[in-house]
């Protein structure tokens, strides 16, 4: 049965891309090539998918909110908290603290949800710094300001130890991104990915076909927060210790400047965006901190102004050129 | 001490704080509510009219009083600059593209005065009529704090008469209703966005400059502080100038309180506190839009 | 006797002092074609907003069927069959034609949350958005982003997603606006091609319009539901005559 080229058009967005296949051997290959570099390439990773979990929430759910770190956090905590008191096994801990975030998330956004604009913004900060005030407090649970330690993680499935190399880091780490992103680009792409962005192009005219924007939303930032709890869980674990900037405004501000300046609700914004941004990061920021800051806010300006899809967006006008001048010839 | 003592003391400097956030924050509200546009760099303005009062005061050794107004008109031009060339791009933009506009200008003026300052925070040396203390009905202040609820309440009782009984009010307040219908009725809205864009920024240039000893002038001025002017205009509702003042009353007092009853939960009481007002009340206590 | 399939009764809205809506009592039956009419005002899309739930009323009540459905939100008003346009397009500008309209099919048919195995459902929502769109006489500009869309199309685009959701009641809200005259002819045709078994009511301006669609008519003025009958005896009824007709209006 033929169908009509409109509807193949619509529906080959779930078909995989040979290109996507891109970050996965380059991060393969970084094993290989860099092995002293593991430990960075672990936090990298642990970066792209935070801005994954944001993405979904941004860039898909239309969701404005500078709190994100707060279920980052709570991942990382709770991840550390289960492996300084006996519960030592990676795996499990990992899901756990997923979901501790992800029930946080639901029960966070059940309430912020309900309002929008700077009331949004608002209290999605105010949860995250909340979580900071009340760890710093917590000093006898979190360790306060001098951060959780004496977490003891075990070796992965019995085996592989979590060594100072960061090999078993790096791999564990890769593998957990590529099932969040097998999970996420689906979700995109099923009907309940396709109906948020509708939301997000256009909430009154999905309501008017009968969703409950609110609803919705919600289910959006309740995966959202798993997965951000995951990455902070695999932060707890990579690092066997965990800091009170996980909670930090700071945190959440890095998260949206590497997913705007990578490529906002492109599912792989946050791919480019955090390699460059902790590649970059890494090599200049720790002797001019003033010239770094004034650096990433002059490309945040200049991609309101001329690029809103980030370097993403570069890549596509540079291959739509590409293309056009191939047909030309 | 006595529990009247401590009242008394929780008060005043509570509204002393409060007045020079309102000051700082009033501009924010009127600029949110009216332009629509979310403006987190807008602590940046307050930071820079405190950055040039000290160099007008060190450099050319202006006197303070001077030195205040010169900085509040250096920030008023220089914010009707950036309207034209950056805010208003966005204007029409997604609250997105505002919030990272922002974020952008407050790395930006973070990282020059930090080169151009230093990391360290700068005195402002205070006029000797301001710097002393005030003997009230067996009571001593602080005169400079008292200095300070007195331009507050002045800036506040101006405000309010300018916006709620005068003709230029009056079409700002029409503007922030209904911007169509304003423009229909022949109102120039670009004109009066850059003015009143240039008046926000002059009022928190004012409140930065003369509340310097309060919130010390710094390259982390703005971020560290943004949280605060977000949430006094958040509660006190976009647009409206009564409630940032009512908010930062509220805030102000209530972090003195905090800090003097309770220093362990402090932050937690602001922060539970902001929960559950904007669950009530999400567009603020007065708020317009 | 059957039920209205909507229907509203003593219908108030008070936004302080100012009356948008006064104690209404409408009905429309299955099948029906029904405009409503009135000065520019007069409180239409208010009384409109009413009926699907985007507004509350002040008091009274609206009826779906036998149920009264005052307190129940808009997009549960939907689900039980009540459809809109609005009066400035509410499209996905950046999504194609067939994606609006394979959106609305999927949430009729329950499937718009769906994470998971949604892809079967997919295919078979737009296969069947495109047969809409077919009927409609728009299934070439299918692929196309509503937003490159002239806006009389775009007006086509809004009715074909409110029928996805094959409503038992269809509200147009000035269908025909901004249409420029050249494109006038696709919206009235479609509207004299919509489907016998659901109710229809339209606000309208245009007079040629109302007067082609409709089996009767209701005058709104100042919130009140001023007269309501034939055309014919619209046309004659002298009080309508002073406040509204008299002017032929085009689009």
């Amino acid at each position: 049965m033929s169908t009509h080229p409109a509807i193949d058009d619509l529906l080959s967005t779930r078909r995989l891309r040979p290109v996507e296949s891109l970050p996965w051997l380059l991060a393969a290959a970084a094993y290989f090539l860099f092995p002293q570099y593991l430990q960075l390439g672990s936090q990298i990773l642990i970066m792209v998918l935070f801005a994954l979990s944001f993405d979904l929430l941004l860039g898909y759910g239309g969701i404005v909110t500078l709190g994100h770190a707060a279920y980052f956090g709570a991942g990382a905590y709770a991840a550390g908290l289960m492996a300084k008191y006996g519960w030592g096994e990676p795996l499990s801990a990992l899901m756990l603290s997923g979901l501790v975030a992800g029930l946080l998330g639901i029960v966070a956004g059940a309430v912020i949800l309900r309002t929008k604009g700077l009331a949004l913004l608002m209290l999605g900060m105010a949860v995250s710094l909340l979580l900071f005030e009340l760890a710093n407090h917590a000093v006898g649970i979190t360790g306060g300001a001098d951060g959780l330690q004496g977490m003891s993680v075990s070796p992965l499935f019995g085996h592989f130890d979590f060594d100072m190399f960061g090999r078993t880091a790096y791999l564990y780490t890769l593998v957990v991104l590529l099932l969040a992103w097998i999970l996420v680009r689906h979700l995109v792409n099923a009907p309940f990915g396709r109906s948020l962005a509708g939301i997000r192009q256009n909430p009154a005219r999905m309501q008017a076909l009968g969703v409950s924007v609110w609803l919705r939303r919600l289910v959006a930032f309740g995966i959202s927060s798993f997965l951000a709890g995951i990455a902070g869980a695999l932060s707890a674990q990579t690092n066997q210790f965990v800091s009170l900037s996980v909670f930090s405004l700071e945190l959440s501000g890095i998260v949206i400047v590497i997913l705007v300046l990578g490529g906002v609700g492109r599912l792989y914004g946050g791919f480019v965006g955090a390699l460059v941004y902790m590649v970059a990061q890494d090599a200049l920021s720790k002797d001019q901190p003033a010239f770094w800051l004034f650096w990433i806010g002059l490309l945040l300006i200049l991609t309101v102004l001329f690029n809103r899809g980030g370097l993403l967006g570069v890549f596509d006008l540079l291959s739509r050129r590409f293309k056009r001048r191939e047909d030309a010839q | 001490m006595d529990a009247v003592n401590i009242l008394v003391s929780i008060a005043f400097s509570g509204a002393a704080y409060a007045m020079v956030l309102y000051m700082t924050s009033v501009g924010l509200s009127v600029t949110m509510g009216l332009l629509g546009v979310a403006n987190l760099a807008h602590g940046a303005f307050a930071m820079t009219g405190g950055y040039f009062l000290v160099t007008f005061m060190d450099r050319f050794a202006w006197p303070f009083g001077l030195a205040v107004a010169l900085s509040c008109v250096a920030v008023g031009l220089l914010s009707l600059v950036l309207e034209r060339t950056l805010y208003s791009r966005v204007y029409n933009g997604t609250e997105l593209d505002q919030v990272v506009l922002s974020m952008g200008l407050i790395f930006i003026a973070t990282a020059i005065a930090h080169v151009t300052f230093g990391a360290q925070p700068v005195r402002v040396v205070l006029p000797e009529a301001v710097n002393g203390q005030l003997l009230l009905g067996g009571f001593s202040f602080p005169t400079y704090r008292i200095f300070l609820i007195a331009a507050g309440l002045c800036v506040f009782a101006l405000l309010w008469v300018t916006i709620e009984k005068t003709l230029v009010g009056a079409r700002i307040r029409a503007a922030v209703d209904n911007r169509a219908m304003a423009e229909a009725c022949g109102l120039n809205s670009k004109k009066l966005f850059a003015a009143v864009f240039a008046l926000g920024s002059v009022l928190a240039a004012l409140g930065g400059s003369l509340g310097a000893e309060v919130l010390a002038i710094e390259p982390e001025y703005a971020l560290k502080h943004l949280v605060y002017f977000l949430i006094v205009v958040a509660v006190g509702g976009l647009g409206s100038v009564k409630g940032p003042f009512f908010a930062a009353l509220l805030l102000g007092i209530g972090d003195s309180a905090c800090k003097i009853l309770a220093p362990e939960f402090g932050g937690i009481f602001i922060y539970v506190a902001l929960f559950i007002l904007l669950l009530i009340r999400p567009n603020g206590l007065f708020g317009r839009v | 006797m059957t039920q209205p399939v909507i229907q509203t009764k003593g219908l108030r809205r008070t936004y302080g002092a100012f009356v948008a809506t006064d104690n209404v009592d409408f009905s429309l039956m299955a099948g029906e074609r029904r405009a409503l009419i009135g000065p520019n005002g007069a409180g239409k899309t208010t009384f409109l907003n009413l009926l699907t739930g985007q507004v509350t009323p002040t008091s009274g009540s609206v009826w779906l069927g036998g149920d009264d459905v005052s307190k129940v939100p808009m997009h549960r008003r939907v689900r039980r069959g009540v459809a809109r346009t609005f009066q400035l397009n509410t499209l996905l500008r950046e999504s194609s034609v067939l994606e609006n309209v394979q959106l609305a099919v999927l949430e009729q048919r329950g499937l718009g949350g769906r994470l998971f195995g949604g892809r079967g459902a997919q295919r078979e929502a737009a296969e069947k958005a495109m047969e809409l769109l077919q009927k409609l006489s728009m299934s070439s500009h299918a692929a196309r982003r509503v937003a490159e869309l002239p806006y009389g199309r775009q007006r086509l685009v809004e009715i074909a997603i409110a029928l996805a959701l094959q409503p038992k009641v269809l509200l147009l809200d000035e269908p025909a606006a901004g249409v420029p005259p050249a494109d006038s002819h696709l919206v009235m045709d479609t509207i004299a091609q919509l489907p016998g078994d659901i109710a229809v009511l339209i606000i309208e301006h245009d007079m040629k319009l109302v007067f082609r669609f409709a089996q009767r008519i209701s005058v709104l003025v100042r919130g009140r539901m001023l007269a309501e009958g034939t055309p014919a005896e619209i046309a004659k009824d002298p009080q309508v005559r002073e406040v509204y007709l008299g002017r032929s209006h085009h689009g």
